[in-house]
């Protein structure tokens, strides 16, 4: 219907179809969300989500790896799949002809076969990846700083794991863990793009006939925040990394869209508060604040890289930063970050894999789903009074979370 | 596809600005790029990071506005933007939408013709620069690319971007003053646009922003790409060994380009291709290993990186190697049609967004001086045939290279 770009529909089996038009593209991005990331795993098998994610891709009780690669590649689908602290998504960006084509693969690789050799095979190039993160503070860094900030609470777990934890990763385990978390009623499948609905309905019906719903049990408790300090020794890292946090609103919060324009306010790269107090000193290589939602809570997060004999000065600059805007907002510096924030929200919309993306945020948190024009007439909200109700519910000069990595042994 | 684009439209304008505009039905955003032809490699000898401290500067002040100013003008306006000084380009990127183009146009005239270099900025571009050079010990793909550059193509090609620290600390204002005064031109200007705008009122837009801009100004001669066969290693305390081959790759306005693209889509760059295949899903010696095309005015050069445990570095460099030699020997039908698919699929989806299309063309422009439509590129590929593709594999043959590694031991043998 004109004005309403999405649609949506559940089937007999308990997988829910989401799809949201965009008229004037002539690709699709199609794909499965699994309800199912670092949050739902034991601690000591950290990154378990992760390693099923790459176990997707290694061949299917009717296709094997390379046969899924070939045909991938045959369709010219850019495709990938993610892993996060809540869910795991696998997507294809095809032409819109060829989406059904996509549909079967992606379908067939959501009931993948688990095989043991391959398994210990992946297991390889995981701890290649984790291998690779470790050389990579400034991406390594979120992950420590959610374990912080969350502590023992599930959300707290590595979307990674480390070495240790993938290596105790067994075959029974995953495939234990598959049967619990990857049935219908815990996916989602999504497409955005050019769409011919009842044909992509019929096929995705098609292809997932014969899952069965099962009983996921996600653990719901709400996290709770800990200002607490866990720093990260490493000798050999050259610069100190700083990643700090404080309480924000989670993913479908009326108060997210004022998370992110005062994100951009706050840490955007270029004009925006802590460029001018931090690095327009030369104090730091990188500076940045963003806001981190989950499905039942949030973070403001700031993370700068710097020299470790000015990390204290640059730990004060921001702390100061953070306080100093709940006494000054500035007015005119505000609008131009709402202004950047809807010339963002009009490119995305023209990006359909992007467009997937946040959709697949969004279902994920079961939040509402918003048009572009909604999500405009949301940041044209944030006004300098919402931005000082939203401090006073998410204060910025309190004591945040924070993670010092590098090589400093103290702070 | 349905976000049509038009086919570009090239003009010259009177003080010499190369403009070219690919019209997009119904797009509601709009991007832009503006490309002076002189980077890096232009640098003066001994001025090493002087590219760097420019791009950090640029945008920091003119002679009516200060930092702040320039800054607040294109937030006001929405604009999404970047400046980087490539090898042999300076490019400034802007994305917004298509009702603020005319103004944005107005403030980049500025700062090209009146970038004040305040010496208190140039002073702070300096001392970023010196924070990245560290930074770089933390980002190690980053620095493998740099140093491996600067093995295969020595100067200017191949000059370290962020420079030295002995260098950038000896770099004064007049040096940034003279470097950006030799660059920044109307003659040595490329503008590319795509987006939802009339041709016209684009063409309007830009005549009233640059047709005033009258400066004298040579384009600097293409450097010649000439890569050094040999083996470097940089000793790092990390996990993985950070690897880099390079060898020659199609130059840009070479008849067989597209068969060549096609024969490097089969060795790396998708799902299936051979490096993917033999490195990492048979082998799991690797998270990452990829190929990256690099053109430049006058050649080209293939950057392969792989990122491995540090003693599996001569397995994984052996791995890479043998299919790299192997991709002349033979390419079956299969994997010749298989590498068409993934080249034109992604130009069929990328293909639609207007920031692709402005980057495409602002490269077709530096280059080989004309502009390519989607559809020139979707036909070139097309009519690929699979001895062409052949040819084009034992044409290019990955010789000479030179392979880097930067981790924690030497690598041994390469062949």
């Amino acid at each position: 219907m004109a004005g309403n770009p999405f649609w949506s529909t559940k089937l007999e089996n308990g997988l829910s179809l989401v799809f949201e038009s965009i008229p004037r593209l002539g690709s699709t991005a199609v794909g499965f969300l699994v309800r199912t990331g670092s949050r739902d795993e034991p601690r000591n098998r950290a990154g378990m989500s992760h390693f099923l994610e790459h176990m997707c891709f290694k061949g299917t009780a009717g296709r094997s790896w390379d046969q899924i690669n070939r045909e991938v590649d045959d369709l010219g689908a850019l495709w990938n799949a993610y892993t996060w602290w809540e869910g795991t998504a696998y997507f294809h960006w095809v032409q819109a002809e060829r989406a059904e084509d996509s549909i079967d693969i992606l379908a067939d690789m959501m009931r993948p076969k688990l095989d043991e050799a391959d398994f210990n095979m992946e297991k390889g190039v995981i701890l290649e990846e984790i291998a690779m993160y470790n050389d990579n503070p400034s991406a390594l860094i979120a992950d420590r700083l959610i374990q912080a900030a969350f502590g023992d609470h599930p959300l707290g777990t590595s979307v990674l794991g480390t070495a240790e934890t993938v290596t105790a990763v067994s075959h029974s385990d995953m495939t234990a863990y598959f049967r619990r978390r990857y049935t219908p009623n815990n996916m989602v499948f999504l497409a955005t793009g050019a769409i011919e609905r009842e044909r992509l309905v019929e096929t995705v019906r098609r292809h997932t006939a014969t899952w069965t719903s099962g009983e996921t049990g996600r653990s719901q408790s709400v996290p709770v925040f800990h200002s607490e300090t866990r720093p990260a020794h490493r000798p050999e890292v050259a610069r100190e990394h700083l990643a700090l946090a404080w309480p924000g609103p989670e993913v479908g919060s009326p108060w997210a869209p004022a998370a992110r324009v005062l994100a951009r306010y706050l840490g955007e790269e270029e004009n925006s508060r802590l460029y001018w107090s931090v690095k327009q000193k030369g104090l730091v290589d990188r500076v940045s604040a963003s806001h981190v939602g989950f499905n039942d809570s949030g973070l403001m997060y700031v993370y700068a890289s710097t020299a470790p004999a000015r990390a204290g000065e640059v730990l004060g600059l921001i702390r100061e930063e953070m306080a100093r805007v709940h006494r000054r907002i500035d007015e005119a510096a505000l609008s131009r970050s709402r202004i950047k924030a809807e010339s963002a929200l009009v490119r995305e919309a023209e990006h359909g894999l992007s467009r997937w993306n946040q959709l697949a945020e969004i279902e994920n948190a079961g939040a509402a789903r918003k048009t572009v024009t909604q999500a405009m007439k949301d940041i044209e909200d944030v006004t300098v009074d919402r931005v000082r109700d939203f401090l006073d519910e998410f204060p910025l000069d309190g004591e945040p979370a924070l993670v010092p990595l590098g090589p400093l042994e103290r702070i | 596809m349905g976000n049509r684009s038009s086919s570009p439209v090239l003009r010259v304008l009177n003080n010499g600005v190369r403009v070219c505009f690919e019209p997009f039905e119904g797009a509601q955003s709009f991007a832009m790029c503006l490309r002076f032809v002189g980077g890096v490699g232009d640098e003066p000898a001994e001025k090493l990071g002087l590219a760097n401290v420019t791009e950090l500067a640029v945008m920091k002040g003119t002679d009516r506005k200060d930092a702040a100013g320039v800054f607040d003008a294109l937030d006001s306006l929405g604009v999404s933007r970047s400046v980087n000084a490539g090898a042999e380009a300076f490019t400034f990127r802007a994305h917004l939408l298509p009702a603020k183009v005319g103004e944005a146009l107005l403030i980049y005239r500025e700062v090209f013709e009146s970038a004040a270099f305040p010496e208190d900025e140039v002073a702070l571009a300096k001392r970023l620069t010196l924070e990245q050079i560290k930074s770089l010990e933390d980002q190690p793909q980053r620095k493998i690319v740099l140093t491996s550059l600067r093995a295969a193509l020595g100067f200017p090609l191949g000059r370290p971007k962020p420079g030295t620290e002995a260098s950038v600390t000896s770099l004064d204002r007049d040096d940034v003053v003279r470097f950006w005064d030799r660059i920044a031109h109307p003659a040595a200007l490329i503008l590319t646009a795509a987006g939802g705008m009339e041709e016209g009122t684009f063409f309007e837009a830009v005549e009233k922003a640059l047709l005033g801009w009258h400066k004298a100004g040579a384009v600097p001669d293409a450097h010649p790409v000439r890569i050094a066969p040999g083996v470097v290693h940089e000793l790092k305390k990390s996990e993985q060994a950070h690897i880099a081959v390079i060898y020659p790759g199609p130059p840009r306005d070479a008849g067989d380009f597209y068969a060549a693209q096609v024969a490097a889509t089969v060795l790396s760059g998708s799902g299936s291709s051979r490096l993917f295949t033999e490195v990492r899903e048979k082998r799991g010696l690797v998270y990452t290993v990829s190929t990256a095309y690099s053109p430049f005015r006058s050649g080209a050069i293939t950057l392969l990186y792989a990122g491995t445990r540090a003693d599996r570095t001569d397995e994984t460099l052996k791995v890479c190697l043998a299919e790299v030699n192997r991709l002349a020997e033979d390419i079956s039908a299969e994997e010749f049609e298989r590498a068409k698919s993934v080249i034109l699929g992604r130009l069929r989806t990328v293909g639609e967004l207007v920031a692709a299309r402005s980057s495409s063309l602002v490269d077709d422009l530096l280059l080989q001086g004309t502009p390519r439509s989607l559809e020139d590129i979707l036909d070139g590929v097309s009519s690929v045939t699979l001895e062409q593709a052949r040819a084009a594999a034992r044409h290019y043959t990955p010789t000479p290279r030179t392979i880097a590694v930067l981790g924690p031991q030497e690598p041994g043998e390469t062949r």
